[in-house]
C-alpha cells in the first residue's frame, strides 16, 4: 500500500494501480474518453491529464502508475484549457453543431431544429443522443464553441452488415472497439488503418464485417462513446431508463445479461459481467418483438383459426388431455424454468403420456466450470466451431491457458476453431469418434481414419496425462470410455440439459413421435417435422409451427417470466422478468398449471423417472454408395429457439451462419453442376429434403453438412445423393 | 516451396518480423497484394486487420499495383527550398497523374519521400533507384523521357 | 595486405564513393582513371582507391591525391585525360579542377586549406576518406576495436559508465539526455534480458549524419554498441535504420558478418564471458519510429505508435524488458571516449554541451555537405568560414535547425554558440543536426507551412492534438499564403501552436509547432506582408506572385512562349510577349527559359492595398 495526494486528499493505493483508478475510486472525477477497464491504456484522447508535483509535463492520469507520495493536481487551469483544447480539435471531425448548440436543452421539445444542420449530423438523428459521452463532456468542460474549421468526412455509412451499423463519420478515433475486439474478444476484426489525419477505424481493407471474420459479439458496439457503432434493432429506442439483471436461454451456458427497458419494452440485452456472444447480445431483443410471434390463443374452428379467450382454451386442453389419457405424447423444449420442466412431467405422468425433450440423453456429460479451466490442460475440440458458436467459452479457454494449454480440434469440417488452434486433425467425416476413442485407449491409429501418424501422436502425446477437456457436438459420441481425468462437456445440447439427465426420460423424440400409440400430441417450444397425422394438435409456442393444429397456447418468452434454470456446469441461473408478457401470452409454467388445475392434478410433487433405457444404442456404420455417393454431416445446431432456428426468424443470423442451407464442396458442387444458392434436393434412406445449398471448401471433397433441426427431422449422419433443382 | 513460402520461412514464421516480411513481399511482387497479405495472415495466425494496418501505416508499402518504372521525388527541406515543390508539380504534370498514383498506361508511378540524405544534390529525382541530383522544372521532360524511350526498346 | 600495398605505391587517388558522389558518376569518374592510367602506363606507380563520404558531397566527383592531399572536385569523365597526363604523369597539379572559394580568389590545391574541412573538428568522422567500410581489416588498422579490447579486459562495467558520464557526452539523436545517466538506469533496472538499440531512424529531413556513418564507418557503431552492451548487461542488440538507407543496410550487414568472423559478435567476444549478437532491422517509411517507444513497437513488428512515458524502455523496453536506446552518431562517440579518456573528450565543446556535433550543412549555402565542428562554435562560423556563405550574393536570412522539431533562427543570433541550451533557448534544438540554411528567396511562411505538413503527415494519428492540432495550423498557414489569413490568424497560430505543445504525447507532437512559433516570433512581418499587403517577399507563395515579361527587354524570341505548358503566352517573333495571369498556372519554366541576355521575365509580387 502507498499513499499520494489527488488534489490536497490524502489517498491510498495499491501498487500497480493508475492514478486513474484510484481516482475514480475516490470518487474524484476525471474526464476521459479513451480510458476502458481490462484493456492495455491507450492515452490518446488527452482528457485525462493531470499534472504531478515535480513533474514538468501534464501526463495522461490513465496510463500514470501511482508512486508512493505522488502529489497529483487533477483541475488547474492548464489542464482545464488543454483538456478543452483537445476536446475541440475532436470536435472538429465530429459533427458538432448541436453539441454546442446554446438551445440544445430546448430543442429536445421539437422535431426539427431551426438551426441549418444537416439531417445526418444532428444530435437528434443521432442513436446516442442523451447517452453520448461527447454530450457529458462538453457540459462538463463548458464548450460553447469549436474555434477550428470543421471537416465532415463524408464517409458512406456501413449498412451492409447484420445487427450493427457503422457510421464513422463520429468516430473519434479514442480506440476502444479496437481493443475490445483485439484484447477482450481476441477477434481482431477491428484495428486503426492510415496514419495522421487520414487515420481511421476499420476492418482490412475496409471489408464488410461479415467477410472479415466478425463473430457479431458487439463488444465494440458496447464500448463506443459516441454514435459511431450502433446497434441496429434498438437504434431508435432511446435511452435505458432500467436494467434488469437476467440469464440468457440460447444456449447451454446461460450467461448472465442485462434486459435494457425503455418505456415498459425490451429495447436491447447486454452483457452483466463478462463477455457474451452473437445469440445473447443481438438475438433476443429481436425475437421478443418478432413479428411471427402470437401473443393470442387460437382455437381451430372449422376451416379457421379463431382467436380465443384463455379460458376456452384451457378447457378445450383439459378436455382433450383427459379424452386422450394414455394416448398423449409431450414433446418440450429445455429452454424454459426448471419448474415448468417439473410441472410438465407431473403433468405427463398424471396423463400417462410419453414425455421427451429434443436432446442427445445418451451423452457422456462430466460438468466443469466453463471459467474456470485449469492450468496445464489440453482442450479438445470435437465437432464444435467454438469460435463461431461458443466464442466465450474459448476466450475462457485462451485466457487461463495462454501458453500452458494447448487447443487441439478434431473435425473432419474446417471450422473457424480449426484454423487458430494449434492442432487441427481432420478424420475423414464420422471418424471422429474412432479417433477421440483410440487417442484415449491407445493404439495405432487406422489409415481409414484419414490422420497422418505424425498429427497423430502428437495429438496422443499432449493429451496422455494431465487434465483434458473435451469439448463435443452431443450427437456424435454415444457411449465413450473415457479415463477421469477428461471432463466432458457437450455443448451444443441445451441449457437444462443436467436438469432433464437428472429427471430421466421415457424415450427419445425420434421415438414419441415414431411412437403409433400416440394420438394426441402436445408440444411446448418443439416444432418437428410430423410424419403422419395426429387426431389432436396442441401446441405450446412463440412461433407457428409449420403443421396445422388445433390449438395455439402463446407462450411468454424468457424476458417475460421469472425462474430458474440449470446451465451446463450445473449452476443454477436466474431469469427475472423485465416486461409484461406480450399480449395474452402468458409464461409456460402458468400454462401448464392452469392445466393441471383444469385437470385437478397435483403439479407441484416432484417426479423423478427412471431411464427406460434399453440397450446402449449402436453408432450406425454409414457407408457410401454408388446410389447415395456423398457423406452427409449432420451437425447439432446451437442457434435454436424455443425449436425455431435463429435463422428462419431472424435474416441477420441467415447471413451470417447459413445454417438453414446445405454446405456441399465446392468440387463436389462443381461436379453436380450446383450454384451457390441454388435449391437442392437431398434424398437418403431416410429422408428427401429441399434446401439451398451453400457452396464451400470447409467441407471435406464428397461431402455434404446440415445442420439439425427438429424441422427437418434428421439425426446423425448418413449417405445421402443430391440432385440439382431445375428452375 | 511457393514464394511465399520462402519468405516466411526466412523470417522463421515470426509474427514480430511482419515488417520485414512485408518489405520482402512487396521487393517479390513491386506491391503488397491481397492475397498474398490473405495468405501471409493465415499461415501467421495473425488477423489480417493487423497486418492492412502496418501496411497503410508505414509509408513505404503500396497497397496497389505499381507502374514499370517508379519516380520517387524528395521532398526533404534542402529540396523544398531549392524548389523540389515545382519539380514535383512539373512531372504530375508531364505524367499526368498525382503524387502517389500511377499513369494509365502503367509505366510509371510517382511517389514523394520526405528526405533520401542526399541532400548535397538537392532537388532529387530518383527514378528506379538511381539518383537524379540538381534537378530543374526544365531538366524533367528529357529526364522521363529517357524511360519512356526505354518503353519503345 | 591493402595496407601493405598501399605503401608499394608512388599516389593514391582516393574517389569518393558516398551516396553523393556516387549519383554524381564517381564510379564513371574511378573507371576512366584506372583506363586512363593504364595507358600512360602508370598502374604500377598509382592506385585507384574508393573511399567513403568526404561530407563535400555538393562537389562531387572528389579525386584526392594522396600523399599531398590535392583536392579535386566536380570532375568530368572529358577532364580525366588531362588530369592524368597533367599532375599523374607531368606532375603538375590542376588548377582548374581544384576548389575556389569565390572568383576573387585563388584555388586552393590542398584539402586542408579549404575552410569546409579547416575548421572542423573530426571525432565521430575521423576515419573520414581513409578506409574501406566493407573490410574490417582496415578498421582494425586504425586500432578499432583497441577500445572494446579495453572496456572487456581492463574495465569493470561501472568503470564504463563512470568513463562516460565523466565524458558529459549527450544524446546526439534530440533532446540531448546525458548517455552515461541513461546507460546506467538501464544497467539498475531489475530483469537478467536487456537490450540495446542503435536508433538510425534518422527522419529528420535535411539531416544525413547517420547515414553517413553507417556507410562509411559502420564498425564504430558496432564497437559503440558493444560497449555500451558490456556496461549495460544486454545480450542483445538492435540496429534499426529507415527504409530510404539500402546502402547503409548493406554495409552494415557486411561489417556485422565480418565483425562475427573475427570473433567480436557472438558467443565469449575476446575469449571473456561476454556474448553479445546485432540485428538490423528496417524501418518502412514513418518519421514517428524516431521516437523511441515507437520505434521499439516497430522493432517488435508493430504500428509505430507511441505510447505514453512512463514507463520508461530502460524500465520496460523492447518485449517489456530493460532496452537502452541511443542514435547512430552517440554510439559513434563511444569507442573513442574509451580510448583517449573522459578527460579529454570533456576538453571539447561547451561547460553543458561536450565534444563535437555533425551537422549537415544544406539548402542555400555555398559548401553543402556534413561538418564535424565542436560545440559551443557559432552559426556564422558554420555558414561563413565552413559553409563559404550564399551562392549567388543573396541575403542569409535564416538557418533551420534540428528538423520538424526545430525553429528557423534568425541573422541576429549570428553569434548564437551551438549547444543544446543555446538553440533551444533559441526556440529550436539540436535534433539530430540538420542545418538548412534559407537566403532572400525562402518564405519563412511557406517554410512553417512545409514543416506543419510535414508533421501532420507523419503523425501517428493517436493524439488530437497532434492528428488535429497540426492540421488546423496547416488550414491557416495555407489561408495566410493564399492571402486570404487575417491577422487574428497569427494569434491563433501562437495560441494553437502552445497547446499542442503541452496536450501531445510524444516528442513529435510536442515539438510540432517550433517551426511556426519560431517563425512568428523572428518573422513576423512576413506574415504580415503576406496577410495586410497580400504580398509574398520571397516570391515564393503561389497565390501571391505573378510572372509577367518585361516589354523594355523582352525581343520576342517564342523561347518562352514554345515552352509554356499552359499557352499562357502569346506574342510573335520578334515581338513583345505577354502572359494571360488567367490562365498562367505559375509553373516558372518562362523564367527559367528566358535567355539570361534579356531576362525579360520577372517575378512579382505587388502589394495590394
Amino acid at each position: 500500500m502507498m499513499t499520494l495526494t489527488i488534489n490536497k486528499k490524502k489517498v491510498r493505493a495499491k501498487k500497480g494501480e493508475t492514478v486513474l483508478e484510484v481516482a475514480q475510486r475516490e470518487g474524484i472525477y476525471v474526464p476521459k474518453l479513451c480510458y476502458l477497464k481490462g484493456v492495455t491504456p491507450y492515452g490518446g484522447c488527452r482528457l485525462c491529464l493531470v499534472k504531478v508535483k515535480g513533474w514538468e509535463k501534464p501526463v495522461t492520469s490513465c496510463t500514470l502508475l501511482v508512486e508512493d507520495g505522488m502529489v497529483v493536481e487533477t483541475e488547474t487551469p492548464l489542464l482545464k484549457r488543454l483538456r478543452r483544447f483537445s476536446l475541440q480539435l475532436i470536435l472538429s471531425e465530429h459533427p458538432h453543431a448541436c453539441l454546442v448548440c446554446e438551445k440544445r436543452i430546448e430543442c429536445a421539445d421539437y422535431q426539427e431544429c431551426i438551426q441549418k444542420t444537416a439531417i445526418t449530423s444532428g444530435c437528434k438523428f443521432c442513436a446516442r443522443n442523451g447517452n453520448c459521452e461527447l454530450q457529458e463532456l462538453i457540459d462538463y468542460l463548458k464548450i460553447e464553441e469549436i474555434p477550428f474549421s470543421f471537416k465532415y468526412r463524408n464517409m458512406e455509412i456501413e449498412k451492409c452488415d447484420p445487427f450493427f451499423e457503422r457510421d464513422y463519420n463520429l468516430c473519434i478515433l479514442c480506440g476502444r472497439c479496437i481493443r475490445a475486439c483485439q484484447e477482450i474478444r481476441e477477434a481482431g476484426t477491428l484495428d486503426f488503418h492510415h496514419r495522421g489525419p487520414e487515420t481511421m477505424v476499420g476492418t482490412a481493407y475496409g471489408l464488410p464485417h461479415l467477410e472479415s471474420g466478425c463473430q457479431f459479439c458487439g463488444a465494440c458496439v458496447d464500448v463506443c462513446p459516441t454514435g459511431a457503432l450502433r446497434e441496429r434493432y434498438s437504434k431508435w429506442e432511446g435511452v435505458p431508463e432500467k436494467s434488469v439483471q437476467s440469464t440468457c436461454l440460447l444456449c447451454n451456458i446461460g450467461c448472465s445479461i442485462d434486459l435494457k427497458i425503455n418505456d415498459k419494452k425490451l429495447i436491447n440485452t447486454t452483457p452483466t459481467h463478462e463477455q457474451i456472444c452473437v445469440r445473447g447480445r443481438f438475438g433476443i431483443a429481436p425475437l421478443v418483438y418478432h413479428p411471427k410471434r402470437i401473443t393470442q390463443p387460437l382455437l381451430k374452428k372449422g376451416d379457421r383459426l379463431v382467436q380465443v379467450e384463455w379460458k376456452e382454451a384451457l378447457a378445450y386442453v383439459a378436455e382433450t388431455l383427459k379424452a386422450y389419457t394414455g394416448k398423449t405424447g409431450i414433446l418440450f423444449t429445455p429452454q424454459m424454468p426448471v419448474k415448468a420442466i417439473d410441472s410438465i412431467y407431473a403433468l405427463a405422468r398424471h396423463l400417462k403420456s410419453t414425455i421427451a425433450a429434443p436432446l442427445a440423453l445418451d451423452a457422456v456429460v462430466r460438468p466443469f466450470d466453463v471459467k474456470k479451466f485449469e492450468r496445464g490442460s489440453v482442450i479438445l475440440i470435437v465437432n464444435t466451431d467454438m469460435v463461431s458458436d461458443f466464442a466465450p467459452v474459448l476466450l475462457h479457454a485462451r485466457k487461463h491457458s495462454k501458453m500452458q494449454h494447448r487447443i487441439i480440434v478434431i473435425d473432419a469440417v474446417k471450422s473457424r476453431v480449426a484454423e487458430m488452434a494449434d492442432l487441427w486433425l481432420q478424420p475423414r467425416p464420422g471418424k471422429e469418434s474412432d479417433l477421440v476413442r483410440t487417442l484415449f485407449a491407445g493404439g495405432r491409429i487406422g489409415k481409414s481414419v484419414g490422420v497422418s501418424q505424425e498429427d497423430y501422436t502428437s495429438c496422443r502425446d499432449a493429451v496422455k496425462e494431465g487434465p483434458v477437456y473435451l469439448l463435443f457436438n452431443a450427437d456424435n459420441m454415444k457411449g465413450m470410455k473415457l479415463p477421469k481425468r477428461v471432463s466432458v462437456l457437450p455443448l451444443a445440447s441445451s441449457i437444462n440439459t443436467l436438469k432433464i439427465l437428472e429427471m430421466g426420460t421415457d424415450d427419445s423424440a425420434e421415438r414419441v413421435l415414431k411412437d403409433k400409440s400416440v394420438d394426441c400430441l402436445y408440444t411446448i417450444g418443439v416444432a418437428p417435422r410430423l410424419d403422419r397425422k395426429y387426431k389432436r394438435l396442441i401446441v405450446q409456442d412463440s412461433f407457428p409451427p409449420s403443421f396445422d393444429f388445433d390449438l395455439f397456447l402463446p407462450a411468454a418468452s424468457f424476458v417475460e417470466i421469472d425462474g430458474t434454470v440449470v446451465n451446463i456446469n450445473g449452476k443454477i441461473k436466474r431469469l427475472h422478468k423485465a416486461t409484461e408478457p406480450l399480449g395474452n401470452s402468458r409464461p409456460d409454467l402458468w400454462i401448464i398449471k392452469e392445466i393441471g388445475k383444469a385437470l385437478n392434478c397435483d403439479l407441484t410433487k416432484r417426479t423423478i423417472r427412471r431411464k427406460r433405457r434399453g440397450k446402449k444404442s449402436q453408432l450406425r456404420k454409414i457407408t457410401v454408395t454408388k446410389k447415395y455417393p456423398l457423406y452427409l454431416i449432420v451437425r447439432k445446431n446451437s442457434f435454436v429457439y424455443r425449436g425455431h432456428m435463429l435463422s428462419a426468424l431472424m435474416k441477420g443470423f441467415e447471413r451470417l451462419r447459413y445454417d438453414n442451407r446445405i454446405w456441399i464442396n465446392s468440387a463436389t458442387a462443381r461436379k453436380l453442376k450446383i450454384a451457390d444458392g441454388a435449391d437442392v434436393r437431398v434424398i437418403g434412406q431416410a429422408i428427401d429434403l429441399t434446401l439451398p445449398a451453400r457452396i464451400t471448401d470447409h467441407v471435406p471433397p464428397d461431402s455434404a453438412l446440415i445442420y439439425a433441426h427438429p424441422s427437418l427431422a434428421i439425426s446423425g449422419d448418413q449417405s445421402v445423393r443430391i440432385e440439382c433443382i431445375k428452375s | 516451396m511457393s514464394k511465399i513460402e520462402k519468405i516466411l520461412k526466412d523470417h522463421h514464421y515470426k509474427r514480430s518480423r511482419i515488417i520485414q516480411i512485408l518489405q520482402h513481399v512487396q521487393a517479390e511482387y513491386k506491391y503488397l497484394p491481397k492475397d498474398i497479405l490473405e495468405s501471409v495472415s493465415q499461415k501467421l495466425k495473425m488477423p489480417l486487420s493487423t497486418i492492412y494496418s502496418i501496411a497503410t501505416f508505414y509509408a513505404a508499402f503500396s497497397l496497389t499495383p505499381r507502374g514499370k518504372h517508379l519516380c520517387t521525388v524528395c521532398m526533404g527541406t534542402a529540396c523544398h527550398v531549392r524548389g523540389a515543390p515545382d519539380v514535383l508539380a512539373r512531372i504530375e504534370e508531364k505524367l499526368g497523374v498525382e503524387t502517389g498514383g500511377t499513369t494509365d498506361d502503367k509505366q510509371f508511378t510517382l511517389e514523394t519521400v520526405n528526405c533520401l540524405g542526399a541532400c548535397a544534390l538537392a532537388p532529387i529525382v530518383v527514378i528506379d533507384g538511381t539518383y537524379h541530383g540538381q534537378t530543374t522544372v526544365n531538366k524533367v521532360g528529357g529526364l522521363l523521357d529517357k524511360y519512356h524511350e526505354k518503353k519503345g526498346t | 595486405m591493402r595496407k601493405k600495398a598501399r605503401k608499394d605505391f608512388r599516389l593514391h587517388l582516393l574517389v569518393c564513393a558516398g551516396t553523393g558522389c556516387a549519383a554524381n558518376g564517381s564510379f564513371i569518374i574511378k573507371d576512366a582513371l584506372e583506363k586512363e592510367i593504364v595507358k600512360q602506363g602508370l598502374e604500377d606507380e598509382i592506385a585507384v582507391i574508393t573511399t567513403d563520404c568526404q561530407g563535400f558531397c555538393e562537389r562531387g566527383p572528389i579525386v584526392i591525391v594522396q600523399p599531398d592531399g590535392i583536392f579535386y572536385h566536380r570532375i568530368k569523365k572529358e577532364d580525366v585525360p588531362h588530369l592524368v597526363e597533367e599532375h599523374l604523369f607531368k606532375g603538375r597539379p590542376v588548377k582548374s579542377m581544384m576548389f575556389v572559394p569565390s572568383p576573387e580568389e585563388p584555388a586552393i590545391p590542398r584539402l586542408m586549406d579549404i575552410g569546409f574541412f579547416k575548421h572542423q573538428r573530426l571525432i565521430v568522422l575521423r576515419h573520414r576518406g581513409r578506409l574501406d567500410p566493407e573490410n574490417i581489416e582496415e578498421y582494425i588498422g586504425f586500432e578499432g576495436y583497441s577500445s572494446l579490447e579495453k572496456a572487456l579486459t581492463r574495465m569493470t562495467p561501472p568503470e564504463i559508465i563512470k568513463e562516460i558520464k565523466a565524458s558529459g557526452l549527450r544524446g546526439r539523436g534530440g533532446a540531448g539526455f546525458p548517455t552515461g545517466v541513461k546507460w546506467e538506469l538501464c544497467r539498475t533496472s531489475p530483469g537478467k534480458k536487456k537490450y540495446i538499440v542503435c536508433n538510425g531512424d534518422e527522419g529528420d529531413p535535411g539531416a544525413f549524419m547517420d547515414r553517413s556513418v553507417l556507410e562509411s564507418d559502420p564498425h564504430t557503431v558496432i564497437e559503440g554498441m558493444l560497449i555500451g552492451a558490456r556496461a549495460i548487461g544486454a545480450h542483445k542488440g538492435y540496429i534499426y535504420v529507415r527504409s530510404e538507407y539500402p546502402l547503409a543496410v548493406k554495409k552494415l550487414l557486411i561489417a556485422l558478418r565480418q565483425a562475427e568472423e573475427y570473433g567480436l559478435l557472438g558467443e565469449n567476444i575476446l575469449g571473456t564471458n561476454f556474448s553479445f549478437t546485432i540485428d538490423v532491422v528496417q524501418g518502412a517509411g514513418a518519421f514517428v519510429c524516431g521516437e523511441e517507444t515507437a520505434l521499439l513497437a516497430s522493432i517488435e513488428g508493430k504500428v509505430g505508435r507511441p505510447r505514453p512515458r512512463p514507463p520508461y524502455p530502460a524500465e520496460k523496453g523492447l518485449w517489456g524488458r530493460p532496452t537502452n536506446i541511443n542514435n547512430v552518431e552517440t554510439w559513434a562517440n563511444v569507442p573513442v571516449i574509451i580510448a583517449r579518456g573522459a578527460l579529454w573528450f570533456s576538453s571539447i565543446g561547451t561547460k553543458r554541451s561536450k565534444g563535437t556535433k555533425i551537422f549537415s550543412l544544406v539548402g542555400k549555402i555555398n559548401n553543402t555537405g556534413l561538418v564535424e565542428v565542436p560545440m559551443g562554435i557559432t552559426l556564422g562560423q558554420i555558414i561563413y568560414d565552413i559553409g563559404g556563405g550564399i551562392p549567388d550574393g543573396k541575403e542569409f536570412k535564416a538557418v533551420q535547425t534540428g528538423g520538424p522539431s526545430g525553429g528557423c533562427i534568425p541573422r541576429e543570433l549570428l553569434d548564437l554558440p551551438i549547444d543544446y541550451e543555446g538553440l533551444s533557448k533559441a526556440g529550436s534544438m539540436m535534433g539530430s543536426g540538420g542545418m538548412i540554411v534559407m537566403d532572400e528567396d525562402t518564405c519563412m511562411v511557406d517554410v512553417a507551412r512545409y514543416f506543419l505538413n510535414f508533421t501532420q503527415e507523419e503523425s501517428c494519428g493517436k493524439c488530437p492534438s497532434c492528428r488535429l492540432g497540426t492540421k488546423q495550423m496547416v488550414h491557416i498557414l495555407n489561408r495566410i499564403c493564399e492571402g486570404t489569413g487575417g491577422e487574428h490568424d497569427i494569434a491563433f497560430l501562437e495560441e494553437v501552436g502552445r497547446s499542442v505543445k503541452l496536450a501531445s504525447l510524444c516528442g513529435l507532437g510536442q515539438t510540432a509547432s517550433n517551426p511556426v512559433l519560431t517563425t512568428i516570433k523572428y518573422f513576423r512581418e512576413e506574415y504580415l506582408a503576406h496577410i495586410r499587403e497580400k504580398r509574398c517577399p520571397a516570391l515564393v507563395c503561389k497565390s501571391l506572385i505573378s510572372y509577367i515579361i518585361d516589354p523594355q527587354t523582352c525581343s520576342g524570341c517564342t523561347v518562352c512562349a514554345k515552352n509554356c505548358p499552359s499557352a499562357a503566352i502569346s506574342g510573335e517573333a520578334k515581338k513583345i510577349h505577354t502572359i494571360d495571369q488567367t490562365k498562367c498556372t505559375k509553373c516558372g519554366i518562362c523564367l527559367s527559359v528566358c535567355p539570361p541576355k534579356f531576362k525579360a521575365v520577372k517575378k512579382t509580387s505587388p502589394a495590394v492595398q
